[in-house]
Parts: C-alpha cells; structure tokens; sequence
C-alpha cells in the first residue's frame, strides 16, 4: 500500500507543479514603431509586420522552454530594449536569471536584429514593466521592488530605487523627473540623474497602470476604484473620478478628456481638468488595460471573466470620444488583456488563449473590419 | 469543484488570516498550518492506534494468514474472531490521502494569494469572497526575513529543515518495532533481507525527506513552512503518542502481573507482510491474550 501511496503524492505534485508552469504566466505586451507590431507573448518576442502582413523575426530565434517574456519591448530610434520575465535558474539555482537585452533597431527591413548588449546582472527578479528609454538612460521596473537606470550604451547600472512592492507599470518620463508606480500604493517622482526621490504621494489602492503626465497634471489609476489627478511638481491630489471597481489600466488622455475603465467592465470618460463625469458605458467583461484613443475615437478591449475558463472570450469596443456613442464592437475568440495598438489606419490586438496560442487580429479602425489575423507558425 | 471546495475557501481563509494577524502571511500560514492538523487530527490519531493496532495483532494475522491461505472464507471468520478488518488497514492511509488535495490547493492558493503575477492577482479578484476587502489588503507582503514566500528559497536552508523535520516526523509516526530497540543492527539487516516490504518501510523513511526536499528546492517557501510546521507539529503528536504507547516487550497497562514471559528464549525478529517486525516475546504476549479471550 504504501508504495502506492508514495507513487500517487510524487504524481500529484508534480502533476500540479507542471499544470501550473504550462499556463499562461502573464499577457502578451504590444508595441509598435511605424508599421511593425512588437509582441512579448511567452516564448520570445515577435516582429510583425503589419503592413505587409508577415512575420520579421522572433527573439530569440531559438525559444528556450524556461524563458518567458511579458514586457512590451520599448523601441527608440537606434534599438530595441526587451527585458525578460525570467529564466528558470536550475535545480539549485531558484531564483529566475532576468536579463535586459538591446536590439539593433534595424527598421523592416526583415533580418533578425543584433544584440547589442545584454545584461543579466542588473534585475534580480521578473520583468513585467515595460522599459522606458529616455536621455541615454533605460528605466526598469521589477518585481522585487526595484525601479533601475541603466545605460543605454552598455546596460550598466547607474542608480537603483527601492520601493515597497512590485513595480508593474512602465515609468514616464519628463523635464530629467522619472514617475514611478508601485504595487505599494504609491507614486514616486524621481531626479532621473541620481534616483533621488522628489516626492511620494501614498493612494489607498496599489498600481498596476503607467502614470500618464499631461500639462503638469500626473494622472494614475489605481485599484482604489479612482483615477487619480496629481499635481506633477508637489504629487497632491487635484482631484479624483471614482470607478465602481478597480482601475487596472493606464488611463488615456486626450482633447481635454480622460478614459479608463475598470474590472467589473464600466467605460469612463471625464473631463482631464477636474474630473467630472462625461459619460458612461459598459464593455462585455472586465477591463484590464489602458484604452487606445485614435482620431476621436477610443478603443476599449476587455475579457470575459464568467463561465468555463476554456470558452471565455474577449471583445473589442470601439466608442465615439465625444459622445460614448457605440461605433462598433467585435468579439474575440479569448480575452484581450493586452492594451491595443495603432498601426496605420488599423487597430492591432493580441490575444492569447488557455493553451498560450497567440493571436494577432487587425481591425480597420473606422469599420470594425477584421482585415488580418496572424498566428505565428511555431503556434498553429 | 476543485476551485469552490478545495482553493477558494483556501484562499478566503489565508487573506482572512492575514488580515486578522497584522497582515503577515508567514503568520497566516503558520496558523492555517495549525488549523489543519487540527483538522486532521481525529484522522491522525486512529490512523495511529489502529497502525500500533495491527502491529500487535501481526503474529496472529500471519500465522490464520499462512494456515488458511487456500480456504478465504475460513481466513475471513478467523480474523473477525480476533478483531482484525483488513479494510482497517486501508483506512489508516486516510490521513494521508486527504494531504494531497490539502498540498496542492495550498500550492495554488499561495502562488494566487500572493499575485506574483497579473495574471494571479487577476485570477485572485475573481476567487475573493465579497466579504473580504481584497482593496485593503493588497499588495500581500511576500517577504519573511530573507525570504520571498512566493519563490524558493535562494540559500537552501528550508530545504534542509523540510528533509530533517519530514525525517523526524517519520520516524516518529512509523509504529514503533522491535528493531527500533534492537542494539544488534545484523539482526535489522536480517529482517530487510527475509521480508522485501520491511525494506520498503525503511526506505520510505529516507526517500520521503528526500522527496519533500526536492520539492522545497522547487515550490514557494511558503508551501517549504508549511511542510516544516506540519512536520513539527506531527513530530510533537508522535512524540506524545509514543509516551502513551508501551514500548514493545513491554506489557500493556491492564495486562495482569505474573503471567509467564518467554524471556528465556533469545529474540528472534520476525517480519509479517506489511514489513512490521516483531518478536517472539510479541507473540507469546499475543498468544496470552488470546488464551484470556
């Protein structure tokens, strides 16, 4: 009997252990320079492009099965900065080996870019910020509480912050002040030169969302159920636009308004200079990212969070900014959790399903038109 | 199921717990820990009277064992003649049984609780019962002194105590042989050698450490305290549980004074088919009590 109980607890567990590493660790992160679309989506990083409707390259060309990536890649002028969720150090070995690489921005034309540097002694845990470039300085948010200045020559590290919690959130940047968010509630506004902290505005919700600075004003969500407005030279609260649940999401700033949306699926729109309601509409399922604001119109993706995991969708909601007027919707075949981007005159989702098969979908921005989809072949 | 029985009330009573206990999840795994042995503690201790149980029983068992082996009805009336349930014996591996959905969802709800990832923390909103005010209470502080109850421990020392306390409770747990207090270890080897599964019983005594161990290196160190505290606390529930219990070649409380021992004849150990030793001085008891029926 007891060989078979010894059999069933070494089955079990490790069954369990590897149910856990085959999901999804995160969600794929998107960014785009001109017509091409970056995506972290697990495995590596892709180049789409989707103008000419293919695949560039993938970093690295050769996946690695304990590698991931989450991040979306930061592209600059001269080079693309990725920084990894970890590789899995070994037996004796437990923490993740997280590095930050530079590409050669080699534009479209095709050929798999250069690693110019890569550093894995900088972050000693998990990536899930995407970095920001800024005055010959990288920005690096990670997990274990770190917001990081490297050179973007060589990846050294010039200063490292420490906050309470995890830093999930892309820094913003301005004037030399880098604007930190913290899982810790707070918002840190950094010399950017030396790391210095200027001054921290503590929220009763923690961060997950890009603070997004707007003539002077420092807009944050937070999952307080508000968006905060802060005065970007002091951090004082200016006022606040309450949400039913939590804001997760960067909000969007545009003519004179801002956007969210929250977890339980509601659409806002407020006035940026004191945040008075405009209007309200409602997404199918729970809003996890920053809307995308084009040409007057905002573009909001959410994810279905009721019935069986496997058969959960995701939808597509294109609203008139001005008035929250619906000017069409498309359902998606998993949850989008990833903050849409523009190319061109279309709008570019991803979404990844339960089994970690990534999805590409292309909408014409004023139709609604899905005019291409793309999987990538190592996934179909 | 799973999630609505097993991991979300796992769950709901971490956050609860670390709420309650200044919002320190080392704490609260530490009281969850104490909450399920108390839960378990029924299971545990039949599981362990009924283990010292059939030890005692085990000259009896084998010798209806060998003498009806071609006759099962016959086999069957004796044992019920003597007390013995043979499905007695698989119910003591209850306890151990009920520890699988108890690691695994304790695995889970640390790695959602914790939100190490936003695709956790996500999962996390979606599992947190209404009452309890998830806003508060986040972000969850991961840290207990060195360590990152999220992620294995980087300087090994929990794996290390998850091996010598699981060592411990072990040994402590196993009913008790005459090996045990054999000085004459050829005699031990002797034992090993005649009966296959005896030597199954040992082996389980150092490859489950092994095994727990290997899974510390890998899993949270939250899920490595649970292991040790549980092991602690079983250590202490063995312990206590052995003071009660008279040693073998010891007579029970209750057992008349004066009645013959066979304390002339040299020990010999004998094995029965679930590995457990004994020796003639057992069995002669046995033979005793029998008489007395």
């Amino acid at each position: 009997m007891q060989p078979v109980i010894f059999l069933l607890i070494v089955t079990s567990i490790v069954l369990a252990a590897c149910g856990a590493r085959v999901s999804n660790e995160s969600w794929p992160g998107l960014s785009t320079s001109d017509e091409t679309v970056f995506v972290a989506y697990g495995p590596g990083v892709l180049a789409v492009d989707i103008g000419e409707e293919r695949q560039l390259w993938q970093f690295p060309e050769e996946t690695n099965p304990g590698l991931q990536f989450y991040a979306p890649p930061f592209v600059a002028e001269e080079q693309i900065v990725i920084g990894d969720f970890g590789a899995s150090g070994g037996l004796f070995s437990p923490g993740p080996t997280v590095t930050v690489y530079a590409l050669e921005n080699n534009g479209s034309d095709g050929s798999l870019p250069s690693v110019r540097w890569s550093r894995d002694d900088v972050a000693d845990d998990r990536i899930i910020a995407a970095p920001l470039q800024a005055d010959g300085k990288i920005f690096v948010g990670t997990s274990n509480n770190k917001m990081l200045a490297l050179d973007a020559e060589n990846g050294d590290l010039l200063w490292a912050f420490q906050t309470g919690h995890s830093v999930w959130a892309q820094a913003s940047y301005a004037g030399e002040v880098l604007f930190v968010a913290s899982l810790d509630n707070s918002v840190y506004a950094l010399n950017a030169e030396n790391g210095e902290l200027l001054w921290q505005t503590e929220l009763s919700g923690s961060i997950a969302g890009r603070p997004v600075l707007v003539d002077d004003l420092l807009y944050v969500s937070s999952f307080d159920r508000a968006v905060h407005a802060l005065d970007s030279s002091s951090g004082e609260e200016v006022w606040l636009a309450e949400a039913e649940d939590w804001v997760w999401g960067a909000p969007a700033v545009n003519e004179g308004a801002v956007f969210f949306g929250d977890i339980a699926g509601n659409i806002y729109a407020v006035n940026a200079a004191n945040g008075e309601e405009i209007w309200t509409r409602e997404a199918s399922g729970a809003i996890q990212t920053a809307p995308l604001y084009a040409d007057g119109i905002v573009f909001v993706v959410s994810g279905e969070v009721e019935g069986e995991e496997e058969e959960r969708g995701g939808q597509v909601l294109a609203l008139d900014a001005e008035s929250g007027e619906r000017v069409w919707d498309e359902d998606t075949p998993a949850p989008v959790f990833s903050t849409p981007v523009r190319v061109g005159n279309n709008v570019v989702v991803a979404v990844q399903n339960q089994e970690g098969i990534l999805q590409l979908l292309v909408y014409d921005m004023e139709s609604g038109d899905q005019v291409w989809d793309y999987t990538p072949p190592s996934e179909e | 199921m799973w999630d609505t029985y097993i991991l979300n009330p796992m769950i709901n009573a971490l956050l609860i717990l670390y709420n309650f206990l200044g919002t320190n999840f080392f704490l609260a795994i530490a009281v969850f820990t104490l909450l399920i042995r108390l839960l378990t503690l029924p299971l545990n201790l039949r599981q362990q009277r009924s283990s010292m149980r059939m030890q005692e029983m085990q000259p009896e068992i084998q010798k209806i064992q060998k003498k009806y082996k071609d006759n099962p009805q016959k086999m069957q009336e004796e044992f019920q003649k003597i007390g013995y349930n043979p499905a007695e014996s698989l119910m003591g591996c209850l306890p151990l049984l009920i520890q699988f959905p108890i690691l695994i969802g304790l695995y889970r709800a640390i790695l959602v609780v914790l939100g190490s990832t936003p695709q956790a923390l996500f999962e996390l909103t979606q599992r947190v019962y209404d009452f309890v005010d998830l806003t508060r209470l986040l972000p969850v502080d991961n840290q207990f002194y060195w360590l990152n109850l999220a992620q294995p421990d980087p300087l090994f020392i929990l794996p290390v105590v998850v091996v010598a306390t699981t060592f411990a409770q072990q040994k402590l747990m196993s009913p008790r042989t005459q090996k045990d207090d054999d000085k004459n270890k050829g005699k031990g080897k002797k034992q090993e050698d005649e009966n296959p599964m005896a030597g199954m019983t040992q082996s389980m005594q150092y490859t489950m450490p092994l095994m727990f161990g290997f899974f510390a290196l890998q899993f949270p160190a939250g899920l490595s305290l649970y292991f040790i505290l549980s092991n602690v606390i079983g250590v202490g529930q063995g312990w206590l549980i052995r003071r009660s219990t008279p040693e073998p070649g010891q007579e029970r409380p209750g057992v008349e004074a004066g009645v013959p021992e066979v304390e002339a004849e040299p020990e010999e150990a004998v094995t029965s088919d679930n590995g457990k030793s004994t020796s003639k001085k057992q069995k002669s008891r046995s033979k005793q009590k029998k008489r007395r029926r």
